[in-house]
C-alpha cells in the first residue's frame, strides 16, 4: 500500500465532508423513515400494514417481481448469450435497444403503453371491440415494470461473457454436447454469479419501480395501487403511518438487497483472488 | 481415418481466410500446418473441427463427407490454443465431460467413466491433480488436462491448435517430445497448428507451409528446407540470404560472376533470362581469406557447433555465412578481412 502522500489535515476534512453528506442525505432519511413508521407504536405499525389496500399494494408489487424479473431474466440471458456466442446482423441494433429504458424517463416508459393500449391508442379501438381491458389494470404495471428493469440482467452478464468468451462452449460442442447441455452445464455455472447479481438489482427495480407504473395503474386502490404508488397516495392524505409503514418495508427490501449485493461482491473478491 | 480436403474456401466478411486449399492427411500421420498469423492455419483446423463452416469446398474423413456433420458428430478431439478447461469443473470432471453429456444410451456406466478418466489422466501423468480446479494449474499440466479431456471421447483425429504457444521454452521441448512419444504410441491422425517453424519441423512427419490463405508447400521436414518450393518457403523456414542475381542461358551469375559449376541451383520455372533473386542458406555459403575478395567480415560469433560469420558484401549486401566448428579454431576470420565467397547451392527466382 502506497503511504498517504496528503497532509493529515486533508484526508480528515475529505473523509469529513463525505460522511456528512452521507449521513445528511442518506443515514437521516432513513432512519426518520422508520422513525415514523414506528411513531405510534408497534401496534400502529402493524395495523397499518395489514390494512386491506395496503395489503393488496403489497401483493400487487409482489405479484408484478414475480412477473417481471423471471421474464427479464430470460430475456436478459437469451439477449447476452445471442450477443456474445454469435455474430448476426443488427447486434449492434440489439446493444442499443437494451439500453434504451436506460435512457429513457420512466414516464415515458408508462407512456408508451398509454399511446398502444389507452382508447385512443394504436390498439384501443381494436382492445375496446373485444372487451379487453389492459390499462388501469395489472397487467399494465407488470408491462411497464418489463419495460424499466430489462436491461439490469442483460447488463449485468454482457461484459462477463464478453470477457469468458467462447472457447469453453466450443469445446463442449467438440465433446458432443448438445446445446441445452452446454448451457446448462458450462455457461450458466460460469455466469451464475453475475446472473445472481442482476437479478437483485432487477428485483429492487421492479418493486421500486413509480414513474412508469404511476401513469398506466390509474391509482384505483386495493386493486392498481403498489408499494411506492400506495405510500404516495397515503402521504397525500396526512396518513403518516400508513405511508411510512409501507415506505419502511421498501427501505427494508433495499437494505436487504444492499446487504446480498455486497455479500456477493466478498464471494466473487474471494474466487478472483483462487485465480493464480 | 485418412482426411481429404479439396477445394476449400472460406471467408469472414469481405476477408477471406482460405482461397482453395487442397490437402491430403494420411491415417496415422503427424502433420504439421506452419504459417505466419494470418495465414489461415486456425481456419483450416477449425473447419476440420467443425466449429466452422465453409463456404466452399468439402471435408472427407475416410470416405465419408462430412460436411453436413456437426462437431459433436465428427470424432475429432480438439486442443484449444488456451486449453478452454471448464474452469468451475475439476480436473477430473474436466476429463469425464465428453463421456457424461452422451445420451444414456452409449454413456459408459459411472464405474466406467472413472476408470476411463483415472486412465488418461495416468496417460497424460497428471492423476495426482484429480480434484484441482483449472485456475490451480501451471501451463503444463493445463495442457496436459486439456489432451485427456480431448482423448476421453476415443476420437479418430487430434486436431491441436497452437499447443505449445501459451508455454515457456523449457516446457515447450518437454512437451513437445512427450507428444511426439504419445503420438507413437496411440498412433492416431494429428493435426497441429503452429507459427514455430522448429516446432513442425521437429515434431511432424509432413508439414504443411500456408501463406495468405493458400498452401504453399507440403512435405516432409527435411524436403521443404532443402528443396522449399518457392520464395515464401525458403523465406519462411530457416535462415535465408537473398542475392540479387541473374540467369544468363542457363547459368546463374551473382554480380556478373557466373557461380561454380558444381553448386547445386535449383530454377524456378524454365526461364532462361531473367534479374532476380538467389536464395542461399547459411550453410551453403563458403568462404575464403582473400585480400581482393568481394565481401569484408563484419562480425563474428563463436558460440556453439557453428561459427556464424556476418560480411558485408562491396556493394553492400549484408551476408550471413555458417561454417561447421572443427575441433580447433584455427581458421578463424576476423572483423575487417577481406574474404571471397562462393556459393554451393540455392534456388533461383525471377524477379
Amino acid at each position: 500500500m502506497m503511504p498517504p502522500t496528503e497532509p493529515r489535515w486533508v484526508r480528515y476534512t475529505l473523509i469529513t465532508v463525505a460522511m456528512l453528506f452521507l449521513t445528511g442525505l442518506v443515514v437521516l432519511p432513513l432512519l426518520l423513515v422508520f422513525a415514523e413508521a414506528l411513531r405510534q407504536g408497534l401496534s400502529a405499525y402493524f395495523t397499518a400494514l395489514t390494512d386491506p389496500d395496503a395489503w393488496a399494494a403489497i401483493k400487487l408489487t409482489l405479484l408484478t417481481a414475480a412477473v417481471a424479473v423471471p421474464l427479464n431474466l430470460i430475456f436478459g440471458v437469451s439477449a447476452a448469450w445471442a450477443i456474445t456466442k454469435f455474430d448476426f446482423k443488427g447486434k449492434s441494433l440489439l446493444i442499443t435497444l437494451i439500453d434504451l429504458p436506460f435512457s429513457v424517463s420512466p414516464v415515458i416508459g408508462g407512456l408508451i403503453f398509454v399511446l398502444l393500449f389507452g382508447l385512443q391508442g394504436w390498439f384501443g379501438p381494436w382492445l375496446r371491440a373485444n372487451d379487453i381491458q389492459i390499462l388501469f389494470t395489472p397487467i399494465a404495471i407488470i408491462l411497464a415494470t418489463i419495460f424499466v428493469t430489462f436491461p439490469f440482467v442483460a447488463r449485468e452478464l454482457l461484459p462477463l461473457m464478453q470477457e469468458q468468451g467462447r472457447q469453453e462452449e466450443e469445446a463442449a460442442r467438440v465433446l458432443g454436447a448438445s446445446g441445452w447441455q452446454i448451457f446448462r452445464r458450462v455457461t450458466l455455472p460460469n455466469i451464475r454469479w453475475g446472473l445472481l447479481y442482476g437479478v437483485l438489482l432487477c428485483n429492487a427495480r421492479a418493486m421500486g419501480e413509480f414513474g412508469a407504473v404511476s401513469v398506466v395503474s390509474g391509482h384505483i386502490r386495493g386493486e392498481t395501487n403498489t408499494m411506492p404508488l400506495h405510500v404516495e397516495i397515503m402521504y397525500n392524505e396526512y396518513a403518516f403511518t400508513g405511508a411510512f409503514a409501507v415506505a419502511s418495508l421498501l427501505a427494508l427490501l433495499a437494505l436487504v438487497t444492499l446487504v446480498a449485493k455486497s455479500l456477493l461482491d466478498a464471494v466473487l473478491e474471494r474466487r478472483e483472488q483462487r485465480v493464480p | 481415418m485418412d482426411i481429404t480436403v479439396s477445394g476449400l474456401i472460406k471467408g469472414f466478411g469481405s476477408f477471406t481466410a482460405l482461397h482453395g486449399v487442397d490437402l491430403d492427411i494420411h491415417n496415422g500421420e503427424l502433420m504439421a500446418i506452419l504459417g505466419p498469423s494470418g495465414s489461415g492455419k486456425t481456419t483450416l483446423l477449425r473447419l476440420l473441427a467443425g466449429l466452422e463452416q465453409p463456404d466452399a469446398g468439402t471435408i472427407r474423413f475416410g470416405a465419408k463427407d462430412v460436411g453436413g456433420n456437426l462437431p459433436g458428430d465428427r470424432d475429432v478431439g480438439f486442443v484449444f490454443q488456451h486449453y478452454a478447461l471448464f474452469r468451475h469443473m475439476s480436473v477430473f470432471e474436466n476429463v469425464a465431460f465428453g463421456l457424461r453429456v452422451r445420451p444414456r444410451k452409449t454413456r459408459p456406466p459411472e464405474a466406467e467413466i472413472r476408470k476411463r478418466v483415472n486412465d488418461l489422466l495416468n496417460l497424460v501423468q497428471v492423476d495426482w491433480l484429480t480434484n484441482r480446479y483449472p485456475s490451480q494449474l501451471s501451463g503444463g499440466q493445463r495442457q496436459r488436462v486439456a489432451l485427456a479431456r480431448a482423448l476421453a471421447i476415443e476420437p479418430q483425429v487430434l486436431l491441436l491448435d497452437e499447443p505449445f504457444g501459451a508455454l515457456d521454452a523449457k516446457v515447450r521441448r518437454e512437451l513437445r517430445r512427450w507428444l511426439r512419444d504419445l503420438h507413437r504410441r496411440l498412433g492416431m491422425t494429428t493435426v497441429f497448428v503452429t507459427h514455430d517453424q522448429e516446432e513442425a519441423l521437429d515434431l511432424a512427419d509432413r508439414v504443411v507451409v500456408m501463406g495468405q490463405g493458400r498452401v504453399e508447400q507440403i512435405g516432409a521436414p527435411q524436403e521443404l528446407y532443402d528443396a522449399p518450393a518457392n520464395a515464401f518457403v525458403y523465406r519462411f523456414l530457416g535462415e535465408t540470404n537473398e542475392l540479387q542475381a541473374s540467369l544468363h542461358a542457363g547459368r546463374v551469375r551473382v554480380q556478373n560472376a557466373p557461380i561454380a559449376e558444381a553448386a547445386r541451383i535449383d530454377l524456378s520455372g524454365a526461364i532462361k533470362e531473367a534479374d532476380g533473386t538467389l536464395f542461399v542458406r547459411p550453410h551453403l555459403l563458403a568462404l575464403t581469406p582473400d585480400p581482393t575478395g568481394v565481401a569484408t567480415v563484419t562480425h563474428v560469433s563463436l558460440v556453439g557447433a557453428m561459427l556464424r560469420v556476418e560480411v558485408e558484401t562491396h556493394d553492400g549486401q549484408n551476408l550471413h555465412v555458417e561454417i561447421p566448428r572443427g575441433p580447433s579454431i584455427d581458421l578463424v576470420p576476423r572483423p575487417g578481412e577481406r574474404v571471397s565467397l562462393m556459393v554451393r547451392g540455392g534456388l533461383f527466382v525471377a524477379a
